[in-house]
């Protein structure tokens, strides 16, 4: 199973990440791995599903599919349900930055899980941060810097 | 290289370059200021924006550091928040028009959309009808693609630079 190779996994990622994708040369340096190794991965990731080839700008490159992962998840006797997709997989990569630990110890988990289902509307221009804030019930600093914090992420 | 009169920004800039300045938030504001050529040596937030960095932040006792960096920016005067005159009928309509993009973008989220979402863009036509040049600095993408419509229906962008 493709889903055993953290390579694999890893190459996934950094394609849900990257919003103009990215080419195999330019993943197998990001990542450190050989290029025929990342060619491999590519070829299984295409033939799974998630993963196309596409021409951004004029260059070919690979971009993952738009794909959601619903996760049911207990945590000390509370049951979470939330979707993790190439476009909030930036959030939950932030999650152990200090300030994302902080909103979460403030204000909840839950509170953080809405924050990143919301985060796709953010991202496709259809909610402001004071918007966002007001769906929340924090302020539009506390949502200002998750936001830059989970940019952050997804600049790296 | 074309000069501003004035530099409008949103929480989000704000936010932004006080974490990710590597220098200190003032010299950093001042550095930009001189960069994009902009006349008036101070940052125009509108009223909206103030409530967003200091007045909301310290009645709920967070981000302390980044809101006292803030408040002391807007006593030495380099950022000033100032109130959008909606008694002109063109900033009404513009207001109006913003309002109703964002809904419309907003789609499920439409009721929840208000005047103060689009303030940036009221007080940067507020500022451009009054004769003046503006760079908005504005990293929140919706308030971007409406502050880029707006420009596009009233043929502004020659005014106008939006800086992110």
């Amino acid at each position: 199973m493709i889903f055993e190779r953290k390579g694999a996994i890893k190459v996934l990622m950094l394609l849900m990440i990257a919003e103009d994708g990215a080419n195999a040369l330019d993943i197998s340096k990001k990542l450190g791995l050989p290029l025929a190794t990342v060619y491999k991965y590519l070829r299984e990731l295409e033939e799974m599903g998630l993963v196309k080839r596409k021409s951004v700008g004029g260059k070919r490159v690979f971009v993952s599919k738009d794909f959601r992962l619903r996760i049911q998840w207990r945590a000390d006797g509370e049951e979470l349900e939330f979707m993790i997709s190439p476009k909030n997989l930036v959030c939950f990569l932030a999650m152990e930055s200090p300030d994302v630990s902080y909103f979460i110890e403030r204000r909840g988990l839950r509170k953080f899980l809405e924050f990143t289902r919301l985060y796709e509307d953010y991202v496709d221009g259809r909610l402001t941060l004071s918007m966002m804030a007001r769906i929340l019930g924090v302020t539009t600093m506390e949502v200002a810097v998750l936001i830059d914090e989970v940019e952050a992420v997804a600049t790296v | 290289m074309q000069q501003y009169d004035y530099l409008v920004a949103d929480t989000s800039f704000l936010v932004h370059l006080d974490r990710r300045g590597r220098e200190k938030l003032r010299d950093l504001l001042m550095r930009i200021l001189r960069e994009l050529n902009v006349r008036h040596e101070k940052i125009i937030i509108p009223p909206v924006v103030k409530l967003e960095l200091v007045d909301q932040p310290l009645e709920r006792r967070i981000y302390l550091d980044s809101v006292g960096r803030f408040q002391d920016l807007i006593n030495e005067g380099i950022i000033e928040a100032r109130r959008i005159d909606y008694g002109d009928p063109r900033i009404s309509k513009v207001s109006d028009e913003a309002r109703r993009y964002l809904a419309k973008k907003a789609g499920k989220y439409e009721h929840l959309v208000e005047k103060a979402d689009i303030e940036v863009i009221a007080l940067t036509f507020n500022l451009v009808f009054e004769g003046h040049s503006v760079v908005v600095a504005v990293r929140d993408k919706a308030l971007k693609e409406v502050l880029q419509a707006s420009l596009r229906v009233h043929k502004l962008a020659i005014k106008v630079k939006i800086f992110d």
